[in-house]
């Protein structure tokens, strides 16, 4: 509380019971409500598996009224320019157009290593392993020509069940 | 005769609690989640072609569902709108209304076939090769929708 008293003598007679220094003290209360409320509501959307997708311009997946959550499995990623397989940029989509085969060699190839790299962890523990589960991201305007091959390429492989991610809509 | 004024003051005066450490776990926690919440909810559309060890066995599956009339729904999506064949039906090419897909003809097309075979669950969708990912999508949701939630595409 500021001491705007002007006549500061009427003050000191009354001696030392009032507050020897002026003192400014804020008013926090509603503040904290505020914060308070803000904690509760990210706190209830706090994700502990962290973000599966990271936005790019390169990569925007179309909307669905779909409401069953994503698993974890190797993702295949068609953006605008690129075929990605787990983060790692596998052939153009320029050059997908150009050669008439329906498989996609580069990603036939990792889609096999990861297929026998998780058979071997399936070796070790029975929990894990081989389930045929690969997670498509598609770009909305990614034509379906390009969406076909990369589905053809993971049915060749042996990853029969498809997950393709997509946008909740409100 | 000061410092005994000041911790009068003390015992006696204002009893607010001290907010001032607990405001700064929160501005600094805030901030924190606020990067890490995810305002975008990611789901999955289930889509599998049947393994090698499915198909073989189906001519099995087949065998023993005889009672249920197999009824194969076909949708073709092209560049100019859809064809919809069904047993039984003869569907009018659905056109698009100027740049859209009409959905909406689509649905209620959808809900005859639903009407007629309400056992029918399943859906095989052919698009075009130049047909967005997008439009697939929206087709699949259109389906899924209409009662068909097993849906496979035809390349």
């Amino acid at each position: 509380m500021l001491n705007l008293n002007p006549n500061k003598k009427s003050l000191s007679i009354i001696g030392n019971r009032s507050r020897p220094k002026p003192r400014a003290d804020l008013s926090l209360t509603s503040l904290l409500d505020m914060f308070t409320i803000l904690l509760v509501f990210l706190l209830k959307s706090f994700s502990a598996d962290g973000q599966m997708v990271t936005n790019t311009d390169d990569l925007t997946l179309p909307e669905s009224t779909s409401l069953k959550p994503p698993r974890s499995a190797p993702i295949i990623a068609v953006t605008k320019e690129w075929v990605m397989f787990d983060d790692r940029p596998l052939v153009k989509i320029e050059e997908l157009k150009t050669d008439g085969d329906l498989m996609i060699r580069p990603l036939q190839a990792s889609l096999q290593q990861s297929r026998a790299f998780s058979e071997q962890l399936g070796q070790i523990d029975t929990r894990v392993g081989f389930n045929g589960t690969v997670d498509i991201m598609g770009d909305r305007d990614a034509s379906f020509a390009v969406i076909k091959r990369v589905m053809y390429t993971c049915g060749q492989v042996g990853f029969n069940n498809m997950l393709l991610a997509v946008y909740q809509k409100e | 005769m000061n410092l005994k004024a000041k911790i009068k003051t003390r015992q006696t005066g204002s009893e607010d609690l001290q907010m001032t450490p607990i405001m700064n776990v929160f501005l600094i926690l805030v901030p924190f989640l606020l990067l890490t919440a995810s305002f975008i909810k990611l789901a999955v559309l289930e889509m599998s072609l049947p393994s090698l060890s499915q198909s073989s066995s189906s001519s099995v599956m087949q065998a023993s569902e005889e009672k249920k009339p197999l009824v194969l729904n076909m949708l073709a999506v092209r560049q100019n709108g859809f064809e919809l064949k069904s047993p039984t039906f003869t569907f009018p090419f659905i056109e698009k209304k100027g740049l859209q897909y009409d959905f909406e003809q689509l649905q209620t097309s959808l809900r005859q076939i639903k009407d007629k075979f309400p056992d029918s669950e399943d859906m095989v969708i052919q698009p075009e090769d130049v047909i967005k990912y997008d439009d697939v999508i929206k087709v699949m949701d259109r389906c899924r929708d209409s009662g068909f939630p097993n849906i496979s595409i035809s390349g």
